[in-house]
């Protein structure tokens, strides 16, 4: 009985001698942390989308600013020159080589601040709106052009609104 | 020590698929404008006044009473359709009349560089912007516009 007992206090022994040693086998490990930190995507507009003096008909007809500033028309619509008209100019800026998205609006409504409107759409840019337009190093200069739609008899007037183009980083 | 070292190369994946160069878009405001004139409506005897030549840059004005007046283009842009004609001294004055038809006095009759008038003649769209012209008192002078057929 007392070998029996001095039995069990040697293996109680060393079996929390086991234990002690398990714990300070546990080690630790270094893991690297990095992050990259990008210039954030900008976008300014420097010119604004100026479709110019136009002379409606009975007709109903089209102006199309092109991705160059260029003017045309269709149907019956008349371009009277003398005046201004141009594509709008954006400047982005942000990280050179990344790649990013460009978000054009379907179409505007312009407005005389009275019960007259014209629609705009077919917005378009000299840029990829796929999303594989690579930023340039200096940034991009986006330029947009669009149709404008007026009716027969449109009624005179200055006509305004603003629209949105929106970007960002794939 | 091994399950260390996984659980730290799934964290770094994790925080490179939620980070990278993803960012909020951003926007740009764009203003939109155009401008619409009224088209002076000639009147119905007015369609009678605007003859075309079937000479090429000849354009001929018949106003009635007043007689008839040519033009000859000195310079046409034939990508935008836009022909520049020069007047007589003796012409200045029918077509400053046939200006304030089209304009319905709006401008005046006055030739003053700068002056666009625009409207429709026999269905024929016309606009005139005025380059230059000086007229003296006795109603004689010199013009150089632009003619715009559409």
């Amino acid at each position: 009985m007392k070998i029996y007992t001095k039995l069990t206090a040697i293996a109680a022994a060393s079996t929390l001698a086991m234990a002690s040693q398990t714990a300070w086998a546990a080690t630790s490990a270094d893991a690297n942390a990095s992050a990259t930190i990008v210039t954030p995507i900008a976008i300014t507009t420097t010119t604004n989308l100026d479709f110019g003096t136009v002379s409606p008909s009975s007709t109903l007809g089209t102006v199309v600013i092109a991705n160059n500033g260029t003017r045309t028309k269709t149907g019956g619509a008349v371009l009277v020159t003398g005046g201004s008209s141009s594509q709008a100019v954006l400047s982005v800026s942000g990280q050179s080589g990344l790649t990013y998205g460009i978000t054009l609006p379907t179409s505007v409504s312009l407005s005389d601040g009275g019960a007259h409107s014209m629609t705009v759409d077919t917005f378009t840019t000299d840029l990829k709106t796929d999303g594989t337009q690579s930023l340039a190093d200096g940034g991009d200069t986006m330029n947009v052009g669009a149709t404008l739609h007026v009716a027969a008899d449109q009624a005179a007037g200055s006509y305004t609104n603003t629209f949105t183009v929106l970007v960002a980083y794939n | 020590m091994r399950m260390t070292s996984i659980a730290a190369v799934i964290a770094w994946g994790c925080a490179s698929g939620s980070g990278g160069a993803r960012a909020e878009p951003v926007t740009a405001t764009v203003g939109a404008s155009a401008e619409i004139i009224s088209p002076a409506e000639a009147s119905a005897a007015a369609a009678t006044r605007l003859l075309f030549s079937q000479t090429p840059g000849v354009l001929t004005i018949a106003i009635p009473g007043a007689g008839s007046l040519a033009l000859t283009a000195t310079g046409a842009d034939s990508a935008s359709g836009t022909f520049t004609f020069a007047a007589s001294a003796e012409g200045a004055a029918a077509l400053r009349a046939l200006m304030a038809d089209l304009a319905a006095g709006a401008s005046g009759g006055t030739l003053s560089p700068g002056v666009t008038v625009s409207g429709f003649l026999a269905g024929q769209g016309v606009q005139l912007v005025v380059l230059g012209a000086s007229q003296g008192a006795d109603g004689s002078g010199s013009l150089r516009a632009t003619i715009t057929f559409d």
